[in-house]
């Protein structure tokens, strides 16, 4: 049994996590596997006896055995009371997997993290970034992962932020669409200098499609305050600032914190946004994969299973070290 | 006819006009960072006083170097004579390199207050520059570029310098030279 003063550091990559996992976490999670096998073949079983009766119904009413409405009402209710049937098989599972797996992980990343299942970042918290300005219609938002990472304090969750539109066809019937303004992991970050004024750092998709049009059409973005012109050509390139101070936008954004944040995009995705307010670092990293879900057909005792959600997190609480927050010379300490 | 006329020259009005308006709000711009980097090197300059009630009692053996740098803030604001202001970041750079040699002062709570003020004071000053920087060559550019650069030529406005960094800072410090020499 290693002793628990062991596992304080924090992992730097998923190879060093396979190591913690093999001799710490999968002997714990060693009872799990054993429910999930086991709801799994309950779960084979249940599917086993419904499709005899399935089968059945679908023959009768094939057959015109019965009338068409109560052969398709009794195949409806027949798959509903089976899929019903598995889901309770899976509930134990199911429950366990987020506070028992997950938090486990996270907790062998960086000791120092706490996991919440149902927190997140509230969405007047995603709105007032600023980072997003259409209108949030519909917010979601779970698996809260917070705490200090040396001096710097972090909390992140998943966010899936969506905006409506309605339209009505020709015979006058309303449609309303669902359009993702983000989903991902939004990440707040204590920044190590104070500032005042708003910044927003976003990709820069006006200019690198339509050249100096672009700057001109950035520059009139109504929505925004105004542009600020970066001193480094590749930054420049890859995104485009808008904020309330030119003065205090590079007091913020160094050439150094520009090129960490160019070699952030790099291991992110060029969808990398970023906000700054109220000496608050805030980063929009879109996913499109739901992290932290429970996984049904795979063993637990293999770290592949989990292997996604920890180079998120390990991505994640690196990003304090890879944008130098640590550095505490400034006011603020 | 007449209509044609009188539409060209509207058009030229309307395209004169918003040059002139474009060269004014970018030397307007200029103004106000290069205000903005004097308030940041008045508020610096404010700190010296400061500095040297901190280091004094420690750093006895470069009594001439503080009086170097209470004789340069009594020559007046920075902005005033760029010379001095240049000086005054030698002088003071010099001293915060030799601090490494006082840990007692390193130690000292005020002084660390102050370290870190001047810090935030030389990374904004290095933003102000950076931005004056920024906004003089958005300037010159409609200064030099075609067709504003006629508009510029007509009502006068002229190129402006960019903040350059001297041979004496492009230079790596020679700290013992820094400090002992005036």
């Amino acid at each position: 049994m290693t002793d628990a003063s062991d596992d304080k550091a924090p992992l730097a990559s998923y190879e060093a996590f396979k190591a913690v996992f093999r001799s710490e976490i999968a002997p714990d999670l060693s009872a799990l596997e054993r429910e999930r096998t086991s709801a799994s073949d309950r779960a084979a079983r249940a599917f086993l006896i419904c499709l005899p009766i399935y089968l059945f119904l679908g023959a009768l009413w094939w057959l015109d055995a019965v009338p068409w409405w109560a052969g398709l009402g009794g195949i409806l209710l027949a798959m509903w009371i089976g899929s019903a049937w598995r889901a309770t098989i899976w509930d134990a599972f199911l429950a366990a997997w987020k506070p028992r797996v997950i938090n486990r992980i996270v907790k062998a990343v960086h000791p120092d993290l706490t996991y919440k299942p149902t927190g997140g970042i509230a969405a007047t918290e995603f709105i007032g970034t600023r980072i997003f300005t259409e209108r949030v219609d519909r917010y979601g938002c779970e698996d809260e992962v917070s705490g200090w990472i040396g001096k710097t304090q972090l909390r992140c969750s998943e966010v899936l932020a969506e905006h409506k539109t309605e339209t009505r066809d020709s015979n006058g019937r309303r449609r309303t669409q669902w359009h993702t303004i983000f989903r991902g992991w939004f990440v707040l970050v204590d920044f190590h200098k104070e500032f005042t004024g708003e910044f927003v750092v976003l990709p820069d998709t006006a200019e690198s499609t339509f050249g100096g049009f672009g700057r001109w059409l950035q520059s009139m973005n109504a929505s925004r305050d105004s542009v600020i012109r970066m001193d480094d050509p590749e930054f420049e390139k890859a995104f485009v600032v808008y904020g309330t101070d030119q003065v205090e936008a590079r007091y913020i954004l160094t050439p150094a914190l520009m090129q960490r944040i160019l070699a952030v995009r790099k291991r992110s995705g060029s969808g990398l946004h970023i906000g700054f307010t109220q000496s608050i670092m805030c980063l929009a990293i879109p996913r499109s994969r739901d992290a932290f879900e429970p996984e049904k057909d795979k063993s637990l005792l293999n770290p592949e299973t989990h292997r996604q959600n920890v180079e998120d997190l390990i991505f994640i609480t690196g990003l304090v070290e890879d944008l130098n927050l640590n550095t505490r010379i400034w006011s603020k300490r | 006819m007449n209509m044609f006329l009188v539409g060209g020259v509207a058009v030229f009005l309307i395209l004169l006009l918003g040059a002139y308006n474009g060269l004014v709000g970018k030397r307007n711009q200029v103004d106000n960072i290069f205000a903005t980097v004097d308030a940041l090197l008045k508020k610096r300059f404010d700190l010296v006083p400061n500095l040297i009630a901190s280091v004094q009692q420690y750093m006895k053996h470069e009594a001439q170097t503080l009086t170097d740098i209470t004789r340069l803030r009594s020559t007046g604001l920075p902005d005033a004579d760029i010379a001095a202001s240049n000086q005054l970041d030698r002088t003071l750079r010099s001293i915060r390199i030799n601090m490494e040699a006082y840990p007692q002062l390193r130690a000292s709570e005020n002084f660390q207050n102050l370290d870190r003020s001047l810090n935030e004071i030389e990374e904004q000053l290095s933003a102000g520059r950076r931005a004056f920087n920024a906004a003089v060559t958005d300037y010159n550019n409609s200064c030099d570029m075609f067709p504003t650069n006629i508009v510029a030529g007509l009502f006068g406005f002229k190129r402006r310098a960019l903040f350059e960094v001297t041979a004496a800072e492009r230079a790596n410090p020679d700290v013992k030279s820094l400090f002992k020499t005036p």
